[in-house]
Parts: C-alpha cells; structure tokens; sequence
C-alpha cells in the first residue's frame, strides 16, 4: 500500500506543490510584472504607469496565482484518485488492466474540464482580470499550460503508477502494440 | 539430520504412500526421504498411482531445483523433500511371478511328509495353499506373513539400501523407520508386523544399539464396500470380517507392548473411521483396485512426518479423535510442528498455489504470453530471468507442472469428496465445489476439475482455504508484481517460487492455534 499509494501520492503532492511554489515565486518578481504587463495584458487604455502596474499586480494575484494554485491541485488529486484506485480496484489476472485505460482517460479528462473551468474562471470572470488579458496572449498561456499539464500528468503517472494498473496507461497499451506488430512482421 | 525411510506395506500402504507424496509436496515432510512400497499385487490401481506419483514428484523436484537453472531454491517449502526410491522399481512383490501359490513357495511336492503335515495343519490344502497369490494374499495375514519372512533377505535388491544404511547408525547417523499399513486386509496385516521385526533382527544381529528408530502407522477399518459376487466369496476380502480381524490383530499388538517383550517399535500409531467411509464398488485386486484417497489416510502421513520431525524417546501408542462427527475440520487433524496451524496453512498454500497457477497464470505463460509483454510481473519474472516461453522444452515443462497441479487439485478433491463417512457430514477443509465436482458416472470417486473459474469463483477466492486467511487473487498479483526476490532463483524457478511465496496464509501468527 505504502510503496504503490501512498509514496507516489506523497511525490505527486511535492512536484505539484513545488510548481505552486515556484509559479507563486516567479509570478511575484518585477520581471514577471514587467512581463505581464507587455506580453499578457492590454495597457493602452491605462496612461498612468501606476495604474498599470496595480492592475498588473491584481492581475497576478487575483487570477494568475489562485488559478495557478487550484489547478495544480486537481491535478494532484486527479493523480492520487489514479493512485488509490489502482490500488484498490483488485486486479485478479494478467491481462486484465488494459481495460481500466478509459478510467485513466476519464481522470484525465475530468481534471482537464476542471482545468477549464478554473482557468476560465479565475483569468476570465473575475473582472481585474479579465478586463486587461489579452485573447490572443490567454490562448497562448491556455495552450502551454495543457501541453505541460499533459506531460507531467502523463510522464507522472507513468512513473508512479502502481505496476498492477500500469498496463492501462496509453503509452504501455501503445508499447504492446508496437511489440506484436513488430513479432508478426518478423 | 535423520535419515527417514517411509514403507508402504499393502494396498492401504500405497495409498498412503501416495498421499504422503502430495504432503511432501506441500512442505510437510521430512528434507529426504526414501520411499517404497511392498505389495504382492503387481498390478494393483494403487500402486500404479502411487510409483506415477513419485515418478511425478522427482521429476518436477528435478526440474525445478536445478542449481543454475530452474531453480526456486532449496529453502521453500514447495517440494521440499528429497524423494528417493530403489532405482528400478519402487515397489517389491514378494512372490514375483504369473500365478504363484504358497506351494510354490515353499516346494510343497517337494516337502517329506512331515513338512508336508506340518504346512497342512497350518494351511488349508485348497482354499490356501493352491491359491493364487497374483493380486495379493486376499486378506489372509497368515500366507503373507510366510511368503514376505521368507523372501525379504539382504540379497534382495530393493531391501538393501534400507540394509546399508543401517550399518550408518553405528557412526552416530540417526535411521528412522515408518512403516503403515493396514491392520486388516493381507499384504499389510502380515507384512507389517513381520518387516519390523526382521528389521529389528538385522539390527541385533549388526549390533546396533542406538540410533535407529522404527515406528509405524496402522490403519483401522476406516472403509466399507460392497459385498462381493458370490463366486468370488472364498476369495477376497470382506469388509465384514475388517473389525474381527482388527480386534485379533490389536491384541497381538497390545501384547507387543506390554510386559519385558521384545520392543518392535518405537512409535505406534493407529487410525480408522467410524462410521466406515463407504466405498462405491469392489475389486477382488487389479488394476482396477484404485480407491480413492480418504482422510484417515492422512492421519497416517501426519503420523510419519511426526515421526521423522521429532525425537523420539521411550515406546508410545498415539491416537486422536475428532471434535464433532458431522463436521470434519482443520482442528482434527493432527499437527507435525508446534504450530498447529501448519498443516492447514501449507496445504492451502499449495492448493491455492495450484490453482492460481491452473487458472490464471498458465494461460499467460503458453499461448497468451506474447500479450502481456508489457507487464511489469512478467518482465520481472520472466523476461529478466531469460525464461523463453517460445522454446518448446519450456513448454513442455510448464505443461508438466500444470499436470501436476492438476493431479494434486484432483487429489484434494477426490479426497474431501469421498471422505463422507454419512451424507450429513461435512468436511470443512476447503471449498473443493469452486474448482471440481465428483464424476457421478465414475465409480472410482473420481473428480472432475472445472475448466475455469467463475466470477463469482474468483470473487471469493480467498474462501477457498475453509477457516484460512489466504489471499485474494488480486493480492496474489500484486504480489508477483511487487516480487521479494529470494536469493539463489533463477529461470522459471523465480515465478513459481514468487507465486508459491504470494499463496501464502496471510500473516500466520495471527492464526489462532
């Protein structure tokens, strides 16, 4: 139990909590506000630098950082739940986990709907925010911030997954294809 | 460490014998063991099971302790005795021979007059004499105990091994001896009384004074079956005349132990039924002679594991009775060890191990392995061990282990099934109907195992050891997934060996004693 949940639960909370940490970090330097204010947010309606720069600040701490914060936390959970039903879903046979492969794409997709709402609610409807963000500047950060979650999702649970549901991650399920593929055409 | 050496005299002999095999095979016997059988019965079902049984046994022992190779290594308790047998037959037939007859045993045409009155007075002329002796002595204690006495000597190959060993005891070696039999019947009723006492001759005349101990199990009437045809009444066994016969016999043994006699045995220890565990059919001896294995065998097996594990000091006579006569559980067999829990636990590790093997596992390792290469249990275990399922000798092998599986699963069934002394009783011992159901067609008692285990089966795998606490398939996999590695495995002897470890009784010393 300790070694296929609970270690790879306390791995997944410290990597997710050490992004937190870092983007609560970088998001607080005046280069990132210098950043914000020239590549995300639109200021030509704002003459007066101070105003910009409160914006900006409003910006960081009232949509940047919480959605920072509760998106990476869904993801973390999302992981666990991976975790605890590999764990506790009593895999009988061999063979047998490759089906659980929709309950690992339906975590997944479930966290990234979550991803969504938070995102858009965070950067969007809360009004400092909103207000400034550039569309073509929120598409871009929406665009990295699902490449990279994506990644690490996958990367994470293939690294920490316990060995009994590792079979239903995309990548082993494409792994034994690629395999018998290459057997038949030998 | 003692050098143990089981003999099974008679058909009820070689039924325990082949009993003994499957209990070695769970871990309950001695670490070596030379094992043979007496029976005049060439031919006999029994023991034809029981040499294909040792025949089985070795060769898988062979196979999967092989320094190097495939090995699980040599402290698990899975196979864990060293069996030998006299290399060329484990078997001795007293009276070899198409038909003999005692009176060609002892020449009776050639035999003066008074030898001839003498062998008159002590044999019926027709009915005993001129009998055929082919498919035993026929329940006559009296003609086997002349023609095993006069046949077993130094010179007869498979008695010497048992012979040489025993000069070892003089250099401090410690020789135990087991003998079982039946006390009924013919075969076993003379020839176990009489081996031991030829033995004890031997070791007098060698003048042994220590280190050999000779014990035995004598099995009670402990079945019925029905009566024969009226042609062959004169000829063979009647379960009828079992307990007039037993109660001669216990007083010639009582008498063995009691007062300054001369001491036979070291240990002695007897086991039957009541009621009678009624048997289907009856067959005078033959190859058709195959009774199925029943409980109170096993009380005999315990008795010579007891034997071989203990020391022994002083003469004693064991017996042990049940604690409810409709219910036979765990609690009434006896234990080998201190734990009690011993027994149960390491036959329902063995039996669980069997048919996880039977019914998940060997499909994955002979015609579905190419499937699940990306599993981490079978990278681990398989693939790292270069373990090449695609090799036809690997597949030969893993085919003879899974008929061995079968032939244990088949026996335990067998075993549980025809051990009902009433229909109301109940053998608590393991949930057999999960994976077998008794052939009704079949007058043998045999069983017929199912083709694969139903969901629900599967659920509730871990019942399967009746007031054991085994594990759950998924824990059996988690386990293999999340193997221990022990030190001195290799090639297929690392799965089985991770697989024998993962059938384990959940934490045993929890379990209540």
């Amino acid at each position: 139990m300790f070694q296929r949940t609970i270690f790879p639960s306390i791995i997944v909370s410290i990597i997710y909590g050490l992004f937190i940490a870092a983007g609560i970090f970088y998001f607080q330097l005046d280069t990132f506000n210098t950043f914000a204010q020239l590549q995300l947010l639109n200021m030509e309606m704002l003459f007066d630098q101070d105003l910009a720069f409160d914006v900006t600040i409003d910006f960081i701490n009232h949509g940047l950082t919480p959605a920072i914060i509760f998106i990476n936390i869904i993801t973390a959970i999302s992981l666990i739940a991976w975790f605890v039903f590999g764990e506790f879903i009593g895999i009988n046979r061999p063979g047998e986990a490759k089906k659980f492969i929709f309950v690992w794409l339906g975590i997944y997709l479930t966290q990234l709907l979550i991803f969504f709402i938070l995102y858009y609610y965070f950067l969007h409807l809360i009004p400092e925010a909103d207000d400034y963000l550039m569309q073509s500047a929120s598409a871009l950060m929406l665009l990295s911030l699902l490449i990279i979650n994506f990644l690490i999702f996958f990367i994470l649970s293939i690294f920490l997954s316990s060995r009994i549901i590792k079979t239903a991650l995309p990548m082993s399920i494409l792994i034994n294809l690629f395999y018998r593929l290459w057997k038949k055409s030998r | 460490m003692s050098e143990c050496y089981l003999i099974g005299v008679g058909g009820t002999g070689s039924k325990v014998i082949e009993s003994y095999i499957k209990l070695c095979a769970t871990g309950l016997g001695p670490s070596n063991l030379w094992l043979g059988m007496v029976d005049q019965d060439e031919a006999n079902g029994n023991v034809a099971r029981s040499k294909t049984a040792i025949e089985n046994y070795q060769r898988l022992r062979n196979f999967i302790k092989r320094e190097g190779k495939d090995n699980i290594g040599f402290n698990t308790n899975f196979l864990k005795t060293d069996i030998r047998t006299h290399p060329e037959d484990a078997s001795w037939c007293p009276l070899p021979g198409v038909t003999p007859t005692l009176k060609d045993v002892f020449s009776y045409d050639l035999l003066n007059p008074a030898l001839k009155d003498t062998m008159d007075c002590l044999y019926h002329t027709e009915d005993e004499l001129n009998l055929p002796l082919d498919e035993g002595f026929r329940a006559r204690p009296s003609i086997g105990a002349a023609a095993i006495i006069s046949q077993m000597n130094e010179n007869t190959p498979f008695w010497q091994k048992l012979f040489d060993a025993l000069d070892e005891a003089n250099s401090g070696k410690e020789i135990k001896i087991f003998l079982v039999s039946s006390i009924f019947g013919g075969t076993g009723a003379s020839g176990f009384p009489s081996i031991a006492r030829l033995l004890r001759e031997i070791i007098k005349k060698k003048n042994i004074t220590d280190g050999v101990k000779i014990g035995g199990a004598l099995m009670l009437p402990y079945f019925s079956f029905p009566k024969p045809d009226l042609d062959e009444e004169k000829q063979v066994a009647h379960a009828d005349t079992f307990l007039e016969q037993s109660r001669g016999a216990l007083d010639y043994y009582s008498r063995m132990f009691e007062g300054s006699g001369e001491k036979i045995f070291d240990e002695l220890y007897l086991a039957g039924a009541d009621p009678l565990i009624p048997l289907k059919y009856f067959e005078k001896g033959g190859n058709n002679q195959k009774n199925p294995p029943l409980i109170p065998e096993i009380y005999a097996c315990l008795a010579a594991s007891r034997f071989f594990e203990k020391d022994i000091s002083g003469q004693k006579v064991f017996h042990i009775s049940r604690n409810n006569k409709l219910n036979f559980t765990w609690q009434d067999l006896p234990a080998v060890t201190e734990s009690k829990a011993d027994v149960r636990n390491l036959i329902g590790q063995f039996t669980t191990m069997s048919l996880a093997f039977r019914d998940v596992y060997y499909p994955f390792l002979t015609t579905k392995w190419e499937t699940i290469q990306n599993e981490s249990w079978f990278d681990l275990l398989i693939n790292k061990e270069d373990v090449n399922l695609a090799d036809d000798e690997i597949q030969y092998e893993i085919e003879k282990i899974k008929l061995f599986f079968d032939d244990f699963l088949e026996w335990v069934s067998s075993l549980i099934f025809n051990s009902k002394g009433s229909e109301n009783e109940k053998i608590s011992l393991i949930n057999c109907e999960q994976f077998s159901s008794l052939d009704v067609t079949n007058k043998f008692g045999d069983v017929i195992l199912h083709d694969e285990l139903s969901k629900q089966q599967i659920a509730n795998f871990s019942d399967l050891i009746q007031s054991g606490n085994f594990p759950a398939l998924s824990k059996i996999f988690t386990k293999l997934n999340y193997p221990t590695k022990v030190k001195n495995r290799s090639g297929l002897g690392v799965f089985f060996g991770e697989l024998y470890d993962s059938c384990s009784a959940v934490d045993r010393k929890s379990v209540n004693d």
